[in-house]
This record gives structure tokens, C-alpha cells and sequence, in this order.
């Protein structure tokens, strides 16, 4: 009965999905390094079973079809993927991403060693990310949280320099402390109340009553655990320093994995653990929501004292994950809009940015602010994707920051906490003083007489190797469709609208 | 005039489409002085960046004009306003540059004081961004004085117009046309949409009006200190489009006739925008060397129609907005505001007769240097097409033909004619003093630039700090040494401390 249970394939497929990124991930270990025809074969095919698979369950959950997998696991805990409105969001975002990334790497990494391990430890980040979008309760989050905090650390210390260790060893004091505190909230709060599944509403209700100062420090056990990898100040000082990591892990900690499971986590704890009424209740939502906005004018005001172009995008993603975590605690409809579709958002504009940082710094050897000057002559393609991506992140419309900003700030109001939309507008102009000097000075300033510190790639068409060069033309482009497009249901928000109606039972 | 369409698609709730006279004709004189911009912008630009962002701005103001929902209209606004930095900057000079980054950054600011205004707005009213759910609705203050000055800052009239007079003159001259000519327009526009007539807007309508006017009296006095012809223009810019936000405000003070406001306005906004965009190409055209003598003389004309238009020649389009907007003003209840605006038409000429005469110098000057190249066909036909608008436009579209049918009785004519010949004996007169207005320009500082540059030394300053706090490893040597020094010292150091450790033992033991 149990088998046949199983075999349906609605609870196969979240399975399925994980497993076609596990799967080429340990066959990609054993590949030969020279191998490096059957690699791409076996990332790209991954990649296209695991889109294919989303787009199946995607059609599945806009018609109503329940996806659960269940396996005993702990007592009292068993091992749940479930595949809901809110979780195919972050599963489709990194399935997608997943797909710009591996072509990017492919041509970031060509004259790179040890490509298997690389690309085997990618492809396995990318399971724990869609295992952490996927899980249908909090062990199983927090075993697949672990792993992707296990697999990001090769891909870290992939370089293998000194600066390269050292950002690894940091990366992985701090996530590994997160990972501890979360395990101990997880833990205390499977004493209290054991573990049900994800639930719009939470599950904790009940025992507020009685087990007020427990639920509390639960709370702020796994908010600091996930806070670590959503880069919440003060636990962000990873972040900036993994910028030694190449161009693809930068964007796969920024954009596509890291940071956005810590960010998930802490959409998932509020709303379906706890319920937005046991936290406002417990007054906890109120204290998260000022560390987040002190986060994001933290790290606007780093970002713009930065002069590297990568550690100006980390301060910037500081600033900019902490808009998911606002919405999230403002606990109002409207903010939460704003928060589930900037998680989106946010990926499709920083993963722009990280991949055109890259570009500048393999094709010319760019890796200063100042070194940017007149770069838009050389480079048009990719200066113009890097400025799409950071109008974006300033809000500027009709690119897809500017929907998150308006959700954002009108659930500022809803909520009743009209300080924060003032955070919202300082924190754009503040977007505004550290990026647009670097498009000013792409387009408008004068390539340096000197010549540029390196100039790669002359053979190629394109101004640089074309596998690198598509997939920020690509993200680029939907970033803008996203934005122009938002009404639409297909849209990231018509879909986070759907998600909400859901959580908030609207 | 009513066509809306819903895109259902685009961004949540996007509705275009035309409502009302107002929308239509600012549509089409919109789209006409961009299009004979770029005909003359072709006559001597070059390069992608230029054309792109010259494309998109284009793309935003129309935008802006047929939307009709607070997202479509902020995503055209916005466009337009960050595209345009492109336009300010594209000579690449010190000048251009300090212009387009003071442009800039009041464009941010303004931009950012008018998305928090249209979030309160939109929050206030459930969340609704149509304007057909905002108008006749009441807002508070504070979204109202954000969009006030969002828009403000766009429109430039005093005292937000500190970044008008610095960009205005550095961009080249199409994209001055466009600027001044269209863009600054869309401010006046978005007040009209976004602010309702509702009882708040009534009470501040006498304030704006009176900002209006002297924005009017200020643009139109400045002008006349400069000694560069597009300067004066810009200012006249300042002057004019104080006239516009004098009819946004008095459709606030009188909601009953907002909609014969909104022809003053329309035909108002129509006749200015024309008449400075050729104004502003006139100040590139004329520094080429004009090769025939017939030409010279049909230039001449047109310049000289063009430029009184502005000051209410009658036969011109000016006359026909100049008479309609004072016999809005024809009840006693209004009568200051009347002779406010009539000794404002006396500004306007003078400032006027000193563009006619700085244009002359102009063109006199590259008239007489053989090696100055002639305009090419692309510029002189554009040119010639929009300065014959003046003259022509009110014979050819009916809701104007009638306003100048109706200024040309007897009375009418001698109102408009009788400022223009005041001015034209102060400005002998003025001229004849042994007094430089050019100089008085200076000694009147813009504060905006030295606090633009303050603010960018201060972003330089702060990326050259250390750019990141360092927990300092040796601070904690040196407390491991102090800690071990504590241990390897005399037995009374040990004994003390275990002293110590056992009372607080002992004390916490007890206490529970």
C-alpha cells in the first residue's frame, strides 16, 4: 500500500527533481577531467530533465494538484518533499538560473583545473538548493540546508590561493555556526511542538500559551542560523570576502543558492512555522524587521565605500536580501508580495551583475570601479546588461526592482510601519549613488589612452567568449520581461500573487 | 476625445489611452517636436549611446502622456528623466558634465519624492492606481507636497529650477528643444493626473498660484542677465512654465471649470512647447552661415514670429493663449491675478526682445565668417517646418482658431499690443543705462552646484577609507599573554582568584 502510495507519480516527482541534479552531479565526479564533452552533456541534460520536471509540477500546482513525498526519517519526523505555490517559485528561479550559470561556467572555466570537482560540486549545490526549496518540513530543510552549506565550500576555496582558503575557512566558520543555531531552534522547537509540515498559518500556535519563552528563543535560534546565510548584520562578513570565488560561485551564493535559502528559510519560518499572528504575537516580527532595515542601510552605505567591483555587488546583495527578510517581518499581504518576488527579482538582477563583473574582469582584466571608464565602447553587450541589472536594483522601472519596491512600500503602509518606506526610498537613492557612477563611468567616460590591464578574447566574434556572454544578455532580458510583464500571471508576481492569496488566505 | 485600452499583461493594472482634449493635443505636438528634433539632432549627431538614450527618453514622454494609471505613468516619467542625463551630457565637457550631475541627482531626488508620494496616494485608496479612482478623492498633505515636488523638479519652476538653467544651455540644441520644448511639460502634466481637485489642492491653490507668478517674474528677470542666448532661453523656460503651473493651480481654486481650464492649458502647453523647441534650435541654426540673402531674410522672420509669439503677438499663437487666459481671469474675484499675469506679459517681451537681439549678434557674428559650414537640408527643413507652427497652427486646428478669432477684437488687440510696446521702450531705455544687467547675473550664485560638488567629494572621500573593519588577531595574543602571565605569577595571584571564584560560587549558590 505504502509502495503504491509512493509509486504515484505526484509524490515521485519532487524526487525526480532532486535527482536530476544529484544524479549528473556524482556521475560528473567521475568523469575524467579531460572529459569535457561528456561533462557538458551531462550538465546540460540534468539541466533540461530538472526544467522539463518544474515546468510539469509548475502545471500541476497552478491546477491544484497536491506534490508529497514522505519517507521515515526521525521519530516523530519523517522526510517530507512537497512541491507548493511557494516553493516551485525558489525551485524555478534556481532551476533557471542553474541553467545560465553551468553555460557560463563552462566558458568562464575553460582554461581552468580540476573542472569535474567543480562542476560535480555545482551540480550538487543545485540538488540541496531545490532540496531546501522542496522540503516539506523543518528537518528536512535543515538536513538539506547543511548540505548545501557542505557542497559551497569547494566551490569557495575552487581557486585554492590563500585569499581563496581563507574566505573558505570564514565561509565556513560562519555557516556552520548558523547551521548549529538552526539546529538547536529546530531542535527545541520539536520538543515543544514536534514537527508537522509546512503549514500557511504555522503550526505553533497552540502552544503560545505555555511555552512563550521557548517558542521565542526557537525563533531567534533559527532566525540567526538562517540569518547567516542571508547575510543579516552583523553575520554578513562572509559574504563580501567569498568574493575571491569565481565569477559563477559569486553568482551562485548571491543569486541563485546561499543567500536565497537563508532568505527562503526566513519566509518559511515566518509564515508557515510560526504564522505571521504567533509572531506578531510574540512580538518577534517587529525585532526582525528593524535588523533588516538596518541591514539594508548598512550595507548600501558599505557598498558605497567600496572601490572592487565584486565587493560593491556583495554589500549591494547585504542590502538588497534584506528587502526579502522586511517583507517578510512587516507580516502584511502587500509586504510579503513584495518580499516572496523580490526573491526573484533580486536573483535575476544580481545574477547580471555578478556575470558582467565577470566578463570586465576575465576579457580586461576590470576589476576597479575606476578601470571601468569608456568600457561601454569595447563591451556594449555586456555594459548594457550590467546597467539594466543595476537600474534594476536602484528600482528603476520598468525593470523588475522597481514591482518589489512598490509591494514593498505599500506594505510598509499596510502594515503600518511607514518608517520603513522611508528606509525603502533612502535606501534607492542610496542604490542610486553607488551604481550609477559605474554606468556613468562605462558610457560616458573615456577608455583609458594606457590600454586595458588585460585584453583576452580578441579572436572571439563577440566581445568576449560567447558562452559567457549569453547568459547575462539572457537574465538581462528577464529581468525586463519580468518587470514589463509583472501584470501577467505567468509573471514572477502573478505567480507570488497566487502564492499569497494561499498563505494569507485571501 | 475617450480611448483607453487595458494591458491586461503588463505591469498590474496598466491602462493607456487618451482622456480628454488635453491628452490628445499634448500627444501630438509631443510626438511632432520629437520627430522634427530627430530630423535636426540627424543633421549633426552622431553615436549609439546618444540615439539610444534619445529613443527611450522619447519612448517614456510619450509614455507618460497617454498613461493613465500612476505605474504607467512613473515608468514613463522615470525613463524620460534618466534618459535624458544621456542628452545633457553628450558634449562630454566639464560644463555638460557638471550640468547632467546636478540634472541627475535632482532627477533621483525627484523621482524618489514621487514614488513615496504615489505609494501614500495608492495606499490611501486601497491600493487602486488608475487615476480615474484618484480624481475626487481626498489625499493627505504629505503624498500631495511629495508629488508636488517630484513633479516640480521636473517642470522646474522656482524654486526648483536650480538644475534647469545649467542643463538646459549644455545639451545640444535638439535635445534642449526636447528638454525644454516637451520634457519640462511632463511635470505640469503629472500635477494635472496625479493631484485631484479635492479640498486640499483648493486650499493650496492660492499658494501655488502665487509661487506660479513668481516663478514668472523670476525666470523672465534672471533672463535678462545672461548674455547667452540659450541661458535666457532656459530661463524663459523658468518664466514660462510658471504660466503653466498659474492654470494647474487655478483649476485648483476653481474645480467648477476644470475643464475650460484644460483648453487654456492644452492650447497653452501646445504654443510654448513649439515655440521654444524652435527657439533652442534656432541658437544651434544660427551659428551657421546662412548662404542666400532670401533665406536670411525668411529665417529672419520666422525667428522674429516665433520669439514675439512667446511675448502674445497677435495673429500668433501666443495671442490666442495670452487672450483666452486672461478672460479666464475676467471676474473681479480674480482681478490681481489678471494684472499679475499682464505685467508678466511685459517680462515675457522684454526677455524676448533680448533673445531677438542676442540672436542677432549671433548670427551676424557667423554670418561673417566665411569658414562657418551651412546648415544641411535636415536642419534648415526641420527648423523651418516647426518655427512656421506660431503663425500657422492657429489657422489650422480648430480649438485654436477660435481663441485667436476671439482675440482679435478691438479690445483685445489693443490689450495685447500695449505690453509689447511698454517693453519695447524699457528694454530702449534699459539699454541706454549705464548699467550691466549681464553682470548682475553673477553675483547671484546657483547653491546648487557647490553642494552637488560637496556631495560627490564626499562619495569620493568614502571609498578611499579602508574599506572594511578587521578583527586585529594580535589584540588577542596580547590577552592570551596577559592571561598566562596571570597564571605562571605568584601563588597570591592564584589564591586570590580562586578566592574570588568561590565567593561568586558561593554567593549565586545561596541566592538560589
Amino acid at each position: 500500500m505504502i509502495l503504491v502510495q509512493m509509486m504515484r507519480w505526484t509524490s515521485l516527482l519532487p524526487v525526480l527533481i532532486i535527482l536530476s541534479s544529484l544524479i549528473p552531479a556524482l556521475l560528473i565526479f567521475a568523469t575524467p577531467e579531460n572529459a569535457a564533452r561528456r561533462r557538458t552533456i551531462l550538465n546540460l541534460g540534468g539541466i533540461v530533465i530538472k526544467l522539463c520536471l518544474v515546468l510539469l509540477m509548475l502545471l500541476g500546482v497552478s491546477q491544484g494538484l497536491r506534490f508529497r513525498f514522505e519517507v521515515d526519517f526521525l521519530p516523530g519526523a519523517s522526510l517530507v518533499l512537497q512541491g507548493d505555490a511557494l516553493s516551485l517559485q525558489f525551485v524555478t528561479l534556481s532551476s533557471i538560473l542553474w541553467l545560465a550559470t553551468t553555460i557560463y561556467a563552462i566558458g568562464y572555466l575553460q582554461k581552468s583545473q580540476l573542472k569535474s570537482r567543480f562542476f560535480g560540486y555545482f551540480s550538487l549545490c543545485v540538488s540541496a538548493t531545490v532540496g531546501i526549496a522542496l522540503s516539506g518540513n523543518l528537518i528536512t530543510f535543515l538536513l538539506f540546508f547543511e548540505l548545501l552549506t557542505l557542497a559551497t565550500f569547494p566551490l569557495v576555496v575552487h581557486r585554492g590561493t590563500d585569499a581563496a582558503l581563507k574566505a573558505g575557512r570564514l565561509y565556513l566558520v560562519y555557516t556552520l555556526s548558523g547551521g548549529t543555531l538552526l539546529l538547536m531552534g529546530v531542535a527545541l522547537l520539536h520538543s515543544i511542538t514536534g514537527t508537522s509540515d509546512f503549514i500557511p498559518g504555522g503550526y505553533v500556535s497552540g502552544a503560545v500559551e505555555e511555552n512563550r519563552f521557548a517558542l521565542m528563543a526557537a525563533f531567534a535560534l533559527m532566525i540567526v542560523g538562517l540569518g547567516v546565510k542571508a547575510a543579516l548584520f552583523p553575520l554578513h562578513g562572509w559574504l563580501p570576502r567569498a568574493m575571491v570565488a569565481p565569477a559563477p560561485v559569486s553568482a551562485l551564493l548571491h543569486a541563485v543558492a546561499v543567500v536565497k535559502a537563508g532568505a527562503f528559510g526566513i519566509i518559511r519560518v515566518v509564515y508557515d512555522v510560526f504564522g505571521v499572528e504567533t509572531g506578531i504575537a510574540l512580538g518577534l516580527t517587529p525585532v526582525l524587521m528593524l535588523a533588516a532595515a538596518f541591514t539594508i542601510l548598512y550595507g548600501s552605505i558599505q557598498a558605497l565605500r567600496q572601490t572592487d567591483i565584486k565587493r560593491r555587488l556583495a554589500f549591494s546583495t547585504v542590502s538588497q536580501v534584506s528587502y526579502i527578510t522586511l517583507g517578510v517581518a512587516m507580516a502584511g499581504p502587500t509586504a510579503a508580495i513584495g518580499a516572496v518576488v523580490h526573491l526573484v527579482h533580486q536573483g535575476l538582477m544580481k545574477i547580471t551583475l555578478f556575470f558582467c563583473a565577470g566578463n570586465m574582469a576575465e576579457t580586461l582584466g576590470i576589476h576597479r570601479i575606476q578601470e571601468m571608464d569608456g568600457l561601454g565602447k569595447r563591451m556594449p553587450l555586456t555594459m548594457s546588461a550590467f546597467t539594466v541589472g543595476a537600474l534594476g536594483m536602484i528600482g528603476v522601472p520598468p525593470i523588475a526592482g522597481f514591482f518589489s519596491k512598490w509591494y514593498l512600500g505599500l506594505g510598509a503602509l499596510e502594515s503600518g510601519n511607514d518608517a520603513m518606506l522611508a528606509v525603502l526610498i533612502g535606501s534607492s537613492i542610496l542604490n542610486a549613488m553607488y551604481f550609477m557612477p559605474l554606468i556613468y563611468r562605462g558610457w560616458f567616460a573615456q577608455p583609458p589612452t594606457a590600454g586595458w590591464p588585460e585584453d583576452n578574447f580578441k579572436k572571439s566574434r563577440f566581445e568576449t567568449h560567447w558562452m559567457m556572454l549569453l547568459p547575462p544578455l539572457f537574465t538581462a532580458l528577464l529581468s525586463l520581461l519580468a518587470g514589463i510583464f509583472a501584470g501577467s500571471l505567468a509573471s514572477p508576481l502573478g505567480w507570488t500573487e497566487f502564492i499569497i492569496s494561499q498563505e494569507f488566505a485571501l | 476625445m475617450n480611448m483607453t485600452m487595458p494591458l491586461d499583461s503588463f505591469w498590474p493594472d496598466a491602462l493607456i489611452g487618451i482622456q480628454g482634449p488635453l491628452d490628445a493635443a499634448w500627444l501630438l505636438f509631443t510626438a511632432a517636436l520629437w520627430l522634427l528634433s530627430s530630423v535636426y539632432a540627424a543633421g549633426s549627431i552622431r553615436g549609439p549611446v546618444f540615439w539610444t538614450l534619445w529613443l527611450v527618453s522619447m519612448a517614456g514622454n510619450l509614455l507618460l502622456i497617454v498613461s493613465q494609471d500612476a505605474l504607467s505613468f512613473y515608468i514613463g516619467f522615470s525613463m524620460m528623466s534618466l534618459a535624458a542625463y544621456g542628452l545633457v551630457v553628450h558634449d562630454r565637457t566639464p560644463v555638460a558634465r557638471r550640468a547632467g550631475r546636478i540634472y541627475l541627482q535632482l532627477a533621483v531626488l525627484g523621482e524618489m519624492a514621487l514614488l513615496s508620494g504615489l505609494i501614500m496616494i495608492s495606499y490611501q485608496l486601497g491600493g487602486a492606481v488608475q487615476f480615474a479612482a484618484w480624481q475626487g478623492s481626498d489625499i493627505n498633505p504629505l503624498p500631495a507636497a511629495l508629488v508636488l515636488a517630484g513633479l516640480g523638479l521636473k517642470a522646474g519652476f522656482w524654486p526648483l529650477h536650480v538644475w534647469l538653467p545649467l542643463a538646459h544651455p549644455a545639451a545640444p540644441a535638439p535635445a534642449s528643444a526636447v528638454l525644454s520644448g516637451v520634457m519640462i511639460k511632463a511635470g505640469i502634466l503629472g500635477l494635472w493626473k496625479i493631484l485631484p481637485a479635492a479640498s486640499l489642492m483648493q486650499e493650496w491653490a492660492i499658494p501655488v498660484m502665487s509661487v506660479a507668478v513668481f516663478s514668472a517674474f523670476y525666470g523672465a528677470l534672471m533672463g535678462l542677465t545672461r548674455s547667452n542666448v540659450k541661458q535666457l532661453l532656459a530661463f524663459s523656460s523658468i518664466s514660462q512654465i510658471g504660466f503653466l503651473l498659474f492654470l494647474v493651480g487655478l483649476s485648483w481654486h476653481l474645480p467648477g471649470q476644470r475643464s475650460e481650464i484644460a483648453v487654456i492649458l492644452m492650447l497653452y502647453g501646445v504654443h510654448h512647447g513649439l515655440a521654444k523647441g524652435t527657439l533652442f534650435l534656432a541658437a544651434d541654426l544660427f551659428k551657421h552661415r546662412i548662404p542666400t540673402a532670401w533665406l536670411q531674410a525668411l529665417l529672419a522672420v520666422l525667428l522674429l514670429t516665433t520669439a514675439l509669439s512667446i511675448a502674445g503677438l497677435p495673429l500668433t499663437s501666443g495671442a490666442a493663449v495670452k487672450s483666452e487666459l486672461k478672460s479666464a481671469l475676467a471676474t473681479d474675484e480674480l482681478a490681481i491675478w489678471r494684472n499679475l499675469i499682464i505685467a508678466g506679459s511685459i517680462t515675457s517681451a522684454l526677455i524676448m526682445i533680448k533673445a531677438l537681439v542676442l540672436f542677432r549678434r549671433l548670427s551676424s557674428h557667423s554670418n561673417a565668417e566665411p569658414d562657418t559650414a551651412p546648415p544641411g537640408i535636415r536642419k534648415l527643413s526641420a527648423w523651418i517646418v516647426l518655427a512656421s507652427c506660431p503663425a500657422v497652427l492657429p489657422w489650422l486646428w480648430p480649438s485654436m482658431r477660435e481663441s485667436i478669432l476671439y482675440s482679435l477684437s478691438a479690445s483685445n488687440l489693443w490689450a495685447l499690443c500695449w505690453p509689447l510696446g511698454i517693453a519695447m521702450v524699457m528694454y530702449a531705455l534699459g539699454s541706454r543705462l549705464p548699467f550691466e544687467a549681464d553682470r548682475m547675473g553673477r553675483w547671484l550664485p546657483n547653491l546648487m552646484v557647490p553642494m552637488s560638488l560637496r556631495l560627490k567629494r564626499t562619495l569620493g572621500r568614502l571609498t578611499q577609507e579602508t574599506p572594511d573593519w578587521q578583527f586585529d588577531t594580535r589584540s588577542l595574543r596580547n590577552m592570551e599573554r596577559r592571561w598566562n602571565r596571570l597564571w605562571h605569577g605568584s601563588t597570591v595571584n592564584l589564591s586570590s582568584t580562586l578566592l574570588v571564584i568561590i565567593t561568586v560560587l558561593t554567593i549565586v549558590l545561596l541566592s538560589t
